[in-house]
């Protein structure tokens, strides 16, 4: 009773304390928007673009309006799930964004989930070897792993899967056929939920590759983490106490060193989340994966900025929100925290 | 001791000829932590094993479980139902821990898993060494809770929200549980303040005299030792010194090592065991003979070659000393 009211309110405070956090990254957001070298209208129209036609984009992006305003506006249309309108398709920013988002979701989702399995598997297998060949090749894993470049990974995957051995596709989420009808924007679960099996496939098909490049990339980080945490879980006094109290190897290994050392994996998984998306736009582009960063990148090459201030901003709220999951997980997780 | 007559003269456990040496098989040098240690321990017999830092103690306590690293050599036997439990399989070994021989340590809040209340700690216990059903592992534990001071309504909380003296207390009914006969307790009492530490001195006594239950009693404070002890064993340099009852370790001690311990805690008002002047002996190293002779204020010549017989002064009270050879 009392231990769930603790963690009500610390959710409830974790949210609130949100708050400021996405404001700091908004600010920073539209800062670096103002700050870039030119005039957004003029890189919009190009050089040679008449000045009554300029003066009218001015007016229309709202950059004749004082700094102060600009924000304002910008803050205050970001809280209404407002993000612009872009200025090349004249729709909300969000229409466009969205299943973009959820493509970069998708890929994120499945890479992070192998990349956290494969490392903590790994990572678990290592420390309990601690000093043996097993140890080793774990530990040599985890680094050598994430000295690959990423690009070159993925384009070997793509010869041998793809071209090579012709098992998978090497680019785009669906290929020709209509992707299923969308209800969260994950076509995996879209098809599932519609009993589609046959577009599932097709979706999971196009996903292995960048899935797998992506998750075993950062799997390196994970396979450390875990390692170095376990080694140090394993040697906590309850560990010593469990064995003098005969509760089986399995059980102290996993009850008790693996879910302790969890705990600083899950936060730091938090903060890897923004490296993952920085490797997710890598493997995007490498595989002309639809997401955030192949947009985005189109449309910094179209200049159009509100896309851009867009998309960033999705970005840093995507981020935010993330670590407050992980905050909120860790709270469920771990009752010393709950206070 | 008087409870001698009614459990008879045979022992609960017996260490024949222990020897202990650590970094056996691996690059390190090896360390002789304990060598020809003879010990038994009787039913319902509170025995202390004291004995300055690196003396050996917690070594000895540790290889009755089975619980020292990898690397380390055990030789000799440690009896219990006819057993040598150093030569059981490792499931076998640990169907023995903390059913039949439990253990409890020094420095008690970090003994629980953070993560698990202490309902869990109990059920997890209660599954790995019995069938009982969840109803009757639950009686049993509040039980055991009940007989160390724990109020049946704080069952369901974690490790965190307990005190180090309730943190112990919990260890201590965690440890009885299964109604064991042999409880070893490493510096139980060490890091706890004066009072607490009392406290939990009577509770072993009483919960042992209760379930008859013998405790191997490891620590350095003489203090702790004069509080609760049947039995006194001294080590020094992994070698037993001298054993008795406590009556006759602290009235009349005849090992020139065991002296200075008593006479310093008498003079100097302290209870740790610093107060023997030189250094502990290199265990890499042993010295010959005697392990004391480069401290011992009576040495002679034929302490630094050879190791001296054992002298009895009665049935139980024994010491290692050419002194006393006849
Ligand atoms: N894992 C180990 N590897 C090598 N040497 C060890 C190991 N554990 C203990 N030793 C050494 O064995 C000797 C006995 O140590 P032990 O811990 O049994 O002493 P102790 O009497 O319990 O001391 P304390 O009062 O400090 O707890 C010491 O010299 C110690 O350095
Ligand atoms: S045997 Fe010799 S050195 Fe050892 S304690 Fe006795 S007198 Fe001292
Ligand atoms: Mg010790």
């Amino acid at each position: 009773m009392a231990e769930g009211r603790g963690l009500a309110s610390y959710i409830l405070t974790r949210l609130i304390l949100a708050v400021p956090t996405v404001l700091i990254l908004l600010t920073i957001v539209f800062l670096i928007m103002r700050v870039a070298p030119g005039d957004p209208a003029q890189a919009m129209l190009g050089a040679k673009a008449p000045p009554s036609q300029l003066e009218l984009l001015r007016e229309h992006m709202g950059l004749n309006k004082p700094l102060y305003m600009q924000y304002i506006d910008y803050i205050f249309g970001v809280v209404q799930g407002d993000l612009g309108k872009s200025f090349q398709f004249n729709t909300p920013m969000w229409e466009l964004i969205k299943p973009r988002l959820m493509a970069t979701l998708e890929l994120v989702l499945y890479g992070f989930t192998l990349a956290v399995g494969l490392g903590v598997l790994l990572g678990k297998e290592s420390a309990k070897r601690e000093g043996s060949w097993g140890d080793f090749l774990g530990d040599l894993y985890g680094i050598a792993i994430y000295a690959f470049p990423i690009f070159w990974v993925g384009i070997m995957a793509q010869l041998i899967f793809g071209i090579e051995l012709g098992w998978l596709p090497t680019s785009g989420r669906f290929g020709a056929m209509a992707p299923p009808q969308t209800i969260t924007g994950l076509y995996t679960i879209d098809s599932l939920l519609q009993g589609q099996i046959d577009k599932f496939i097709v979706a999971i098909k196009h996903l292995i590759l960048p899935a797998t490049v992506l998750g075993v990339y950062i799997s390196g980080i994970f396979t450390r983490i875990t390692r170095t945490n376990m080694l140090q879980t394993l040697k906590e006094d309850y560990i010593e106490a469990a064995e003098a109290r005969g509760i089986k190897e399995k059980l102290v290994v996993n009850r008790y060193a693996l879910k302790n050392a969890l705990l600083p994996l899950i936060t730091i998984m938090g903060l890897q989340f923004a490296l993952t998306l920085a490797g997710a736009v890598l493997t995007e582009v490498t595989f002309n994966w639809p997401g955030m960063a192949d947009f985005i990148v189109s449309m910094a090459i179209e200049r159009d900025y509100p896309a851009v201030q867009a998309t960033v901003t999705v970005f840093a709220i995507l981020v935010a929100s993330v670590s407050v999951l992980i905050d909120i997980v860790i709270g469920v997780l771990d009752p010393r925290i709950r206070f | 001791m008087n409870t001698e007559q009614e459990t008879g003269e045979k022992p609960n456990i017996s260490i024949k000829n222990l020897d202990i040496t650590y970094n056996y098989e691996n690059d390190s040098e090896e360390v002789k932590a304990a060598r020809d240690i003879n010990l038994d321990i009787k039913n319902g017999e509170i025995v202390s094993l004291v004995g300055e830092s690196g003396s050996g103690k917690s070594t000895i306590g540790s290889s009755i479980l089975n619980l020292l690293p990898k690397d380390t050599l055990t030789r000799g036997k440690i009896q219990l139902d006819g057993k040598n439990l150093l030569e059981l399989p490792e499931n076998d070994i640990r169907e023995i821990r903390g059913k039949d021989i439990s253990k409890i340590f020094q420095d008690p809040m970090g003994r629980l898993n953070p993560l698990m209340t202490v309902e869990q700690h109990f059920i997890e216990l209660l599954n790995e060494h019995t069938d009982f059903g969840k109803e009757k592992a639950i009686e049993k534990s509040i039980d055991a809770l009940n007989d160390v001071g724990i109020p049946p309504n704080r069952f369901e909380d974690y490790p965190h929200e307990f005190s180090g003296g309730m943190r112990q207390r919990i260890m201590i009914a965690l440890a009885l549980v299964l109604n064991p006969r042999i409880l070893i307790a490493d510096e139980a009492t060490t890091s706890l303040d004066v009072v607490v530490q009392s406290q939990i001195l009577n509770l072993l006594r009483d919960v042992t005299e209760k379930y008859n239950t013998s405790i191997l009693n490891i620590t350095h404070n003489l203090g702790v030792v004069a509080e609760i002890s049947d039995r006194v064993v001294v080590l020094y340099g992994g070698k037993v010194v001298e054993k008795g009852s406590a009556e006759e370790i602290f009235h009349k001690p005849k090992h020139p090592y065991t002296k200075g311990l008593i006479n310093s805690v008498i003079g100097l008002d302290t209870e740790e065991l610093e107060w023997v002047e030189g250094t502990p002996p290199d265990l890499v190293n042993p010295p010959s003979g005697c392990p004391f002779h480069p401290r011992c204020p009576q040495v002679m010549e034929k302490c630094k070659k050879q190791f001296p017989e054992q002298t009895g002064f009665n049935d139980s009270h024994k010491t290692w000393c050419h002194l006393y050879e006849s």
